[in-house]
């Protein structure tokens, strides 16, 4: 016994001993950041959590004093606001499947092949963010109502899918730039076509990056809030919903959506976990 | 079983010219190794004749067939890469799978067929692994197994060794030279290993700048070179090249005459490149007939030979030599070269 005592006092000596000074700053940088991101978040899920009344003591304390489930309640209960949230995923899920069915194939087009325009092509991807939305809500509203689209989730999903397709481009390239392209001419010349061997050999090797890129149209529809609101009356999404009602609801409404909006997308973000890590070269199956 | 004929191929990239106006015929389960320094268009070549580049010019036949547009899949050959190109999120079995399966071959078939490559190529016990598992060595006996699994008619092979360590890759040359042997396809290996071109192929072909500069069974490549740059690049120590001035039936090297018969083409008088193998020279303490005298400068000993560097005059030749010969740095010897072992490899414009 002592001397599995004496041996992990040693291990703890080296381990202490091989901290450098680089990885100590990197682990206090992520420390800082996480907490600069979860304090908010946690402050959120305090209020929505306390009972009613709670909210406006002060001092405010800063754990939960007494769990209730009411303002959640209250809020899911709502008239409207379930269906809002099935809706948003709704939209959020036809967001990452039409961006990613558009995109790969251009960012396919952009990692393969050099053609006419190429490069301005990629300028004008980066330029799109560039164009406020204000300036073509109105005249997409029109469309969509010529279109008998407006006020669907359809005609959200579309435009979340265009504002998305971008990046998911951008991302889809660099992607597939990284899978070799010996692989493809291998499958080639085993009998694929080219689209056998992007779907047999490309895909299949791609999908930490391409989770990634699903991951950001998720969370940017999910979050987007002016085209909701502008293309839908009804059927609109959650976060369009909050924004409507958000003026005329009590402290504790207004928590419990906040909570709602955020658990989501943490949802999403843990089960894209582990092929995010990959896509950026960190940890490993 | 096939032939491959390639009639008059011509590519450019751009303003380079990648391939020059290149034919070669390559016979039914011949082994042609295409052999160059990089950049000289063996590998464009071989991706031509794989089918992943289309020439601008001319047309490639196997087994009387013009596939020269004809997708890569459907031309009845397989192809090992330099990189391997295993696909990594496969399992070595459903690597040398794929193409059957492409294919349409029964389940059944697939696994009686891809157990016995994987037991030729001994790698049985891997099949469960993933490609990231294996090591150099292993990842080269999967890529060969997953194409001679589809028993092709043509197999293409773009420098296979070269990412092994030197002890595997003279163990694998062996291996692959017999396997490809036995399983009596045609196959194109590309290399910018001369010592690989002499000791695999049947034949070599030669190529530099894009265009074929020889097409000979290795001995010949090696003894009869037919230029400078041939002589050069093949062999080590390179045949050495002198300078020397055409006679009637013999060459001045420095001033001595050395016979080399009657040739045609060349005027006496004219500037020419001989060439003679280091293992061709005769070196000595006695000064003998027709013998050439030269100064040590540097002496090595390889084991198997003796290799000297001495000066002929203003020109470097090298000798290789019994490893019994006494010889020093500065001592002063004589040369002479082996019957008909002199090759004259041109006009002496070129550098070298």
């Amino acid at each position: 016994m002592t001397t599995a005592v004496a041996t992990r006092t040693a291990t703890a000596a080296r381990g202490r001993r091989r901290v450098e000074p680089g990885r100590l700053l990197l682990y206090g940088c992520a420390i800082l950041v996480t907490l600069f991101m979860l304090t908010p978040v946690y402050l959120i899920a305090l209020a929505a959590l306390s009972p009613a009344q709670a909210i406006f003591d002060y001092p405010h304390p800063l754990i939960p004093t007494g769990i209730s489930l009411d303002n959640i309640q209250f809020f899911l209960t709502f008239q409207g606001i379930v269906p809002a949230l099935v809706r948003s995923l709704i939209v959020g899920g036809l967001t990452v499947v039409l961006s990613l069915l558009l995109g790969c194939p251009a960012g396919y087009a952009l990692a393969r092949y050099w053609f006419r325009g190429k490069d301005l092509l990629q300028l004008m991807l980066v330029n799109v963010r560039a164009i406020p939305m204000v300036i073509i809500a109105v005249p997409l509203l029109v469309t969509f109502i010529e279109l008998n689209l407006d006020d669907s989730v359809i005609s959200v999903a579309l435009v979340h899918a265009a504002i998305t397709l971008p990046l998911t481009i951008l991302i889809s390239a660099s992607v597939f730039v990284r899978v070799p392209a010996e692989l493809e001419e291998a499958a080639m010349s085993l009998g694929a076509g080219r689209l056998g061997a992007v779907l047999r050999v490309v895909l299949p090797n791609s999908v930490p990056g391409l989770a990634t890129a699903a991951l950001f149209a998720f969370v940017t529809s999910w979050n987007e809030v002016f085209v909701a609101v502008i293309l839908t009356l009804r059927n609109t999404t959650l976060p369009a919903a909050l924004v409507q009602q958000l003026q005329e609801s009590p402290v504790g409404f207004r928590f419990a959506g906040g909570l709602c909006l955020t658990i989501p997308a943490f949802v999403f973000i843990f089960f894209m976990r582990p092929y995010l890590f990959n896509a950026f070269g960190v940890g490993g199956r | 079983m096939a032939d491959i004929r390639i009639e008059q191929i011509t590519k450019r990239y751009g303003g380079t010219v990648a391939l020059d106006d290149v034919s070669l015929m390559v016979h039914d389960q011949e082994f042609m190794v295409l052999l160059g320094p990089s950049g000289c268009g063996k590998t464009t070549l071989l991706r031509m004749i794989a089918g992943f580049e289309r020439p601008d010019e001319g047309t490639i036949v196997i087994d009387g067939r013009d596939v020269t547009e004809v997708p890569p899949g459907k031309r009845g050959l397989a192809m090992v890469f330099q990189s391997y190109a295993l696909f990594p999120h496969l399992k070595v079995f459903d690597n040398i799978a794929f193409g059957l399966r492409m294919h349409g071959v029964s389940p059944p078939d697939v696994k009686q067929r891809v157990g016995s490559a994987a037991e030729l190529m001994q790698i049985a016990r891997l099949l469960d692994r993933y490609p990231t598992q294996l090591s150099g060595g292993q990842r080269q006996r999967v890529a060969v197994a997953r194409a001679l699994v589809m028993e092709p008619a043509v197999i293409l092979m773009d420098e296979p060794l070269s990412n092994l360590d030197a002890l595997l890759r003279l163990q694998m040359r062996a291996e692959l030279k017999r396997l490809l042997h036995e399983a009596k396809t045609t196959a194109v290996y590309v290399t910018h290993d001369q010592i690989e071109a002499l000791s695999m192929g049947d034949r070599t072909a030669v190529m530099r700048d894009g265009r074929l500069l020889q097409v000979d069974t290795p001995m010949m490549v090696y003894e009869h070179p037919g230029d400078v740059f041939v002589a050069q690049f093949i062999g080590t120590p390179p045949m050495n090249v002198l300078r020397a001035r055409m006679g009637e039936r013999e060459v001045d090297v420095e001033g001595h005459a050395l016979s080399i018969g009657v040739q045609n083409g060349y005027r006496p008088g004219e500037e020419v490149a001989v060439g003679v193998r280091a293992e061709k020279i005769e070196v000595s303490h006695e000064q003998g007939d027709g013998a050439l005298p030269a100064e040590v400068a540097v002496v090595e000993p390889l084991g198997s030979h003796l290799l000297l560097t001495l000066a002929l005059g203003s020109q470097v030749i090298k000798v290789a030599t019994h490893t019994d010969f006494q010889v020093k740095p500065h001592d002063q010897v004589w040369l002479r070269p082996e019957q008909g072992s002199l090759r004259l490899l041109g006009r002496a414009a070129e550098e070298y």
